[in-house]
């Protein structure tokens, strides 16, 4: 019986890692101009790729990938207001995440973080949805700086946020998939007012 | 230098089955726990500002935190239906962090209780309502659990639930809950002096007995001062003691009950209801509300003699 435990738990353990692993390959590290480093997702559609307003203030940022290898990133779209930019690269140069749907969390459901926190590539981070689903995803997670823009996935591996504040001891908020979906759709401009083209 | 990429993708991330599987019943398993538990967790409204957090604990009345009180009246809880109810205070101490709400109307869904208290190293959830529709929680592992113990605000508790769970503003009042949504402790902000902190739900039980038959949560009082003082050995030797130190009276409040009982300046106490005092945080736990009104034997050395002397402790003056 504890054997059966220690396997469960074991298993569990693996899975996360796995999961890690595999959402880590669709993570990149995002310098932008000033010398600032953040994260960012590569998103379900060829040669784009999602991050925070806040991590790229110039009109371009370098992005390194999982595997070491350097890409021009341009931005192409910017919404302060929703602290989301989208970078256009040339190819389509690594897996792409899949995008889940944010309002189908639950208060409890599992997500990991996957992101370049204070220079360190790739680390994730469990946690669990803390408050009903919104435009705006509450956490109760540990994240630290550099987490920004990158990967906030489900317990299926698909994205359902982007980390962008850390809001106390083990709390975070991250914008909902649902919110990058408008975004990009540009239906956000209305709403937000501030959403350009670059 | 930036190089041009090497290889195309097209393919998303993918995860095997097993992972997918595992981990995402892992999650269901989490949700549904908060789910069943949010059933009996409501909000309580009782000070300017966001709501804290109270457990249903039988179908009238709701157990919280103290300090999300911060009125005696106009008191009143949402339930997770979305309904206002009024709620009347029917007692609680500020020591313990431990408040019980009557709840106009009844029907409450009472939480389920775990049978047995989970050791360290356990999967928590901690759920609250903070006033919110749809109920917060976070999670984490026990990472003690143990018995007696003294409070940040002084209240002697017969047993405390440490998790590293976040404290979310306004979960305090709410559950820690297993991973199959049983309650395991009321949760508290202020009751370890800012760390997440859970009454186990059998001291629950006692303290809502406790204020139902009327009884005071408020601490015993003897009225004397204290300094713990070494025992040498040759007198160790002389009385056949064991305990290396005592508590010597330094200080006496005229008429209180250590006064009334005939104690004296320099009395060394060594026991109280034979439980060895070594030092004041022994007296401290030794002056439960258990004690008050009740006479206990009190063995101490006077005069290189040990003697036993009954006190009948009082209730702590506010």
């Amino acid at each position: 019986m504890v054997l059966d435990v220690l396997a469960r738990a074991a298993a569990a353990s693996d899975a996360l890692a796995e999961l890690s692993r595999e959402v880590a390959h669709s993570v990149v590290l995002v310098r932008g101009s000033r010398g600032s480093a953040g994260s960012g997702v590569i998103w379900d559609r060829p040669g784009l790729v999602i991050t925070n307003h806040h991590v790229v203030h110039g009109a371009q940022a370098e992005l390194q990938l999982a595997d070491g290898r350097r890409v021009l990133g341009r931005v192409v779209r910017r919404a302060p207001g929703l602290d989301l930019a989208a970078l256009e690269v040339e190819d389509d140069f690594a897996p792409r995440a899949t995008v889940g749907d944010s309002d189908a969390l639950r208060v409890g459901d599992l997500v990991l973080a996957v992101g370049n926190p204070m220079g360190e590539r790739n680390a994730p981070s469990l946690g669990i949805v803390s408050g009903a689903p919104d435009d705006v995803l509450r956490l109760a997670i540990t994240l630290r700086p550099g987490n920004s823009g990158g990967a906030l996935v489900n317990a299926r591996g698909e994205v359902v946020g982007i980390p962008h504040l850390v809001a106390g001891s083990g709390l975070a908020m991250a914008i909902a998939s649902r919110t990058v979906a408008r975004f990009l759709s540009g239906d956000a401009e209305k709403a937000e007012g501030d959403l350009f083209w670059v | 230098m930036l190089r041009p990429p090497v290889q195309a993708y097209t393919s998303c991330m993918t995860l095997s089955a097993s992972t997918s599987g595992l981990l995402a019943g892992l999650s269901d398993e989490l949700a549904g726990a908060v789910q069943r538990a949010a059933r009996s967790v409501v909000a309580v409204n009782g000070r300017r500002r966001f709501p804290g957090s109270g457990i249903a604990w039988q179908p009238e009345l709701v157990v919280t935190a103290a300090h999300v009180l911060e009125r005696d009246n106009d008191l009143s809880i949402s339930t997770p239906e979305g309904e206002q109810r009024e709620a009347r205070l029917v007692g609680g101490d500020r020591g313990s962090d431990f408040a019980v709400l009557a709840i106009d109307g009844g029907s409450l869904a009472p939480i389920e209780r775990a049978a047995t208290p989970l050791p360290a190293g356990h999967l928590v959830l901690a759920v609250g309502r903070p006033g919110t529709p749809a109920p917060i929680a976070s999670f984490g592992v026990i990472s003690s659990a143990g018995g007696a113990w003294r409070t940040a605000q002084g209240a002697v508790l017969d047993a405390y639930l440490r998790a590293d769970v976040a404290l979310l503003p306004g979960l305090s009042g709410g559950a820690l809950i297993d991973v199959q949504g049983r309650a395991l402790g009321l949760l508290s902000s202020q009751l370890a002096g800012g760390d997440p902190v859970a009454i186990p739900v059998s001291t629950v039980d006692g303290l809502v007995q406790r204020i139902l038959s009327g009884r005071s949560l408020r601490r015993a009082y003897l009225g004397v001062s204290t300094q713990p003082v070494e025992l040498q050995d040759t007198l160790r030797q002389r009385l056949g003691l064991q305990q290396p130190s005592g508590l010597m009276l330094l200080g006496m409040e005229p008429g209180a009950p250590a006064d009334r009982a005939g104690l004296l300046l320099g009395d060394i106490v060594l026991a109280i209801g034979g439980r060895a005092i070594e030092d004041g945080e022994a007296l401290q736990m030794a002056l439960g509300p258990d004690a008050v009104g009740k006479p206990t034997p009190v063995r101490l050395i006077r005069g290189g003699h040990v003697l036993e002397v009954s006190v009948t402790p009082a209730e702590r003056p506010s």
